[in-house]
């Protein structure tokens, strides 16, 4: 089997078989091959080539590869993280009780530490400080924003004009709205 | 024929490999599933040109996670599926590296690639098909190897290279070399 001296167009040949070929770039190879024994020999082995090859392709159990598959951990982009709807928010006490004092709209949030005394900061110059939108909710700060923000309302150190009394017991039910108070678990 | 060629950015309509990544980055798990119905065949073809026989769903799962993993580190200079089958390659050698190390090994037949594929329809001869995959299986690893990524997949020569670490003129040069030899075992 003599191979044809037009090595472009045989170089196209396999494009081709696989129809990946501009139209009219494959117009021309067909009306090349309709003129050359050779390219109209060497074709039919490229498709029947390919033919074995895609009917021989082993067949692989996708659903398993994907459940193997590990999770994103990189950064995710707020706006992303916006429409993704698992958050989960019992991870961190601190997280729940400063998020829902937020929540709640108050202009100051105590923060709950076993064993010291309630101090009730300021929440306004906590997030200016992050530059978080205050026209948005919660619901759309990602867990890693929200660790944040709690670190910085701790390294807080100007205490407000009010001041809970040294001791006392801050129950949540008590200044929340009663729906959030009920759900809010505070050990 | 049960694939229909595809661009490695999925089908005109089709999300690109680009977007289904951002997908997943996302949280989207569908945008993985859709990666990996995409690109499973050819990496299993892949691995199948380079001898993988039995443990071909676990070298295509294991070439998924690691690339998974390393999502950040894809810079897009080649295509997504050019990138894959780097990875594959990455694996195949590392696991005959490690065969060769086991003092129990079974020497593997280097010309014994032949695959065990479906019955075929009435399109090809019985005896015509048998010819053409004995003249395939006759081909050295890396002549079947440019020439199933050429022929199997339509990669380009460029993309060849990337994916078998060679050069563009190599990957010329092995799949012409390919096809003389299976024009000569046929014509005899």
């Amino acid at each position: 089997m003599i191979d044809c001296p037009n090595e472009a167009m045989r170089d196209l040949l396999p494009d081709l078989a696989n129809e990946s070929l501009e139209s009219s770039v494959r117009v021309l190879v067909t009306g090349h091959i309709a003129t050359c024994a050779a390219c109209a020999a060497e074709i039919e082995i490229i498709r029947s080539a390919r033919l074995l090859l895609v009917s021989s392709t082993p067949r692989v159990n996708v659903a398993s590869i994907v459940k193997a598959l590990p999770s994103y951990r990189g950064s995710i982009p707020i706006q992303s993280a916006r429409s993704a709807r698992n958050r989960t928010w019992g991870s961190s006490w601190r997280i729940a009780a400063a998020a829902t004092f937020l929540a709640a709209g108050l202009g100051s949030f105590a923060v709950l530490r076993p064993g010291a005394p309630v101090v009730v900061k300021d929440t306004t110059v906590v997030a200016v400080n992050h530059g978080l939108a205050l026209t948005g909710t919660l619901a759309d700060l990602s867990d890693a924003e929200l660790v944040a923000l709690v670190k910085d309302i701790d390294g807080i150190e100007a205490l407000p004009s009010t001041e809970v009394e040294a001791g006392s017991v801050v129950n949540a039910s008590n200044i929340l709205p009663d729906s959030i108070g009920r759900d809010l678990e505070i050990p | 024929m049960t694939e229909p060629s595809q661009r490695v950015n999925g089908q005109e309509g089709e999300a690109s490999d680009a977007e289904l990544i951002q997908r997943w980055k996302a949280g989207d798990q569908r945008a993985a599933t859709t990666i990996v119905e995409r690109h499973s065949p050819a990496l299993a073809r892949f691995a199948v040109s380079q001898g993988a026989r039995d443990d071909i769903d676990e070298l295509v799962q294991d070439t998924f996670v690691r690339a998974f993993n390393s999502l950040d580190g894809f810079r897009g200079d080649s295509s997504f599926r050019t990138w894959l089958l780097t990875i594959e390659r990455r694996l195949l050698l590392d696991r005959r590296r490690a065969e060769k190390r086991r003092p129990d090994r079974v020497e593997s037949q280097e010309g014994d690639a032949s695959t065990q594929f479906d019955a075929l329809d009435g399109m090809m001869a019985r005896e015509a098909r048998q010819r053409l995959s004995e003249a395939v299986t006759r081909l050295s690893p890396t002549q079947r190897q440019v020439f199933t990524l050429r022929v199997g997949e339509g990669m380009s020569y460029k993309e060849i290279a990337d994916a078998a670490g060679t050069t563009e003129g190599a990957a010329r040069v092995h799949y012409h070399n390919a096809m003389k030899a299976m024009k000569e075992f046929i014509d005899d």
